[in-house]
């Protein structure tokens, strides 16, 4: 069976994209709070809502990148 | 040394003292235990009805300090048998209650016997000089319940009925709100007892169908308005302060044609002053919604069996949820091309919150078995008690004329006390 080796540099990639997913969610909440005029306490007691929002906007991000290899991967095999 | 339930109890009861002025018999829960540690305190008990209802109370007496059950009293043998296994065999027995009602020690006597007996029985012990705890519903006919109530008065015995929602703090609690304006004015009650079984019970021999299975013939009993109705009626009386003015019904046995007299299913409409209306209904063929009492006003919805409160505006969703169901709606959606577009006006998913937000609450039973017990000590009536009793009584008898005669029954003036 063939070894896998993660690179430092891909760990730090992967932990920038799931930092950028979370200030994503954090800013959605924020701005939810102030479109709907609900109270700021909201970015505590919904925190496990923005976690949870964060880890979807990380899957869509990982399938977009996938795609984006793949299409990347054939367009060289194809050339 | 007390342990901690007692002490949570006692915590309980003394939050509810600031309603001593308008509900009198909250004074005389969970304040026995001073009193009852004197010998000359003791409070001797006769128990008239040991069958299913009666056991629960003498159970419950057992846990009342300084209070004892000294003698039984049941026609029935097997009863009898049982309630003397609960005494462990101390209690002093007989199957006639004129003779327990000679008992010199007794202070008190508990009726818990079937509802046609109720009467003559209470009647008989005031005037045997007994305190007298009847089961509720009061009597019968609207002759036999102000009959228990002119003795009672006459006597200067006390007399309680067993409408046990009385001494619920849950329900104390709810008519505060209510005279708080926490739901604004109560514009319409919407009561229920659905249950889905054939309300007999066994039999040991044919012959004693009418004795054991008493609740299903009009001689013996007033049937689901009596047994069940009264409690939620005396629940509507109370909060609407108030007897109903005319009461309309419809009952019919549609299910269970086994022989039985008594409707095994009722829908009734109690008309209160200010136009307000109590809808209550009860069935036997179906529990889906169980019981409860649904207190509506302009600000909110009180539901008592659950012990709930529920406002017309419920606090707003957090933001974050808000945003993401109206991107979802706005994606999943259909749009409506032509024609008007219409919401059906489904019941808000909306969890309320609790009257009283604890656990355990103490039992309403043993709550009002003990206020029973201290009105003995202290050798006072309970104010207001017998009328709540009386018109909730007397309200259910209303009903059932209604349903029996197929008209809208007028409450008159002569019912009232």
């Amino acid at each position: 069976m063939k070894d896998l080796m993660i690179k430092g540099s891909q760990i730090e990639l992967e932990l920038k994209y799931i930092l950028g997913c979370l200030a994503a969610a954090i800013t959605l909440n924020i701005y939810a709070i102030i479109s709907y005029q609900t109270k700021w306490i909201e970015m505590l007691t919904q925190l496990h809502v923005t976690l949870a929002l964060a880890i979807v906007f990380y899957i869509l991000v990982l399938c977009i990148r996938l795609i984006a290899v793949g299409a990347k991967r054939l367009s060289k095999k194809g050339n | 040394m007390k342990n901690k339930s007692n002490i949570t109890r006692r915590e309980f009861i003394a939050g509810f003292s600031a309603f001593a002025a308008s509900l009198p018999w909250i004074s005389l829960i969970g304040t026995g235990e001073s009193s009852a540690q004197n010998p000359s305190d003791r409070v001797r008990l006769g128990i008239i009805g040991t069958g299913s209802r009666g056991r629960v109370l003498m159970l419950h007496l057992q846990q009342i300090p300084n209070c004892e059950i000294t003698a039984i009293c049941d026609n029935y043998p097997p009863n009898l048998y049982e309630g003397k296994r609960i005494t462990s065999g101390k209690a002093w027995q007989t199957g006639d209650y004129r003779r327990l009602l000679e008992l010199d020690h007794l202070d008190g006597v508990i009726i818990a016997t079937p509802l046609h007996l109720h009467a003559q029985m209470t009647v008989d012990a005031l005037q045997s000089g007994k305190h007298v705890f009847c089961e509720k519903s009061m009597a019968l006919t609207y002759e036999d319940c102000k009959k228990m109530v002119h003795v009672h008065r006459e006597s200067g015995k006390n007399l309680q009925i067993g409408f046990q929602r009385l001494f619920d703090l849950r329900y104390i609690d709810a008519v505060e709100r209510v005279k708080r304006g926490d739901i604004g004015p109560i514009t319409m009650i919407r009561a229920y007892w659905h249950r889905n079984n054939d309300w007999r019970r066994p039999l040991p021999r044919p012959e004693l169908e009418r004795k054991i299975n008493w609740r299903l013939y009009r001689e013996y009993s007033g049937g689901l308005m009596t047994e069940l109705g009264a409690h939620q009626i005396q629940v509507a009386n109370w909060l609407l302060e108030s007897h109903p003015l005319t009461v309309t019904g419809v009952g019919s046995i549609n299910y269970w044609n086994d022989g039985r007299e008594v409707f095994d299913n009722v829908s009734t409409i109690f008309s209160y002053p200010g136009d307000v209306q109590c809808i209550y209904d009860s069935v036997t063929s179906n529990r889906f919604y169980g019981l409860e009492e649904q207190i509506m006003g302009p600000k909110g919805t009180l539901e008592l069996e659950h012990g709930k409160i529920y406002s017309e505006n419920p606090p707003p969703a957090p933001g974050i949820l808000q945003l993401i169901n109206n991107i979802e709606n706005s994606v999943f959606d259909t749009i409506p091309i032509g024609g008007a577009s219409w919401v059906p006006e489904t019941a808000l998913e909306y969890e309320g919150n609790y009257l009283i937000n604890k656990r355990h609450i103490p039992d309403s039973t043993l709550l009002e078995m003990e206020a029973f017990v201290n009105s003995i000590r202290n050798q006072s009536q309970i104010e207001g008690i017998v009328e709540q009793a009386y018109y909730a009584s007397v309200a259910v008898l209303v009903a059932n004329e209604s349903m029996q005669e197929r008209k809208i029954v007028h409450w008159s003036e002569d019912l009232n006390i």
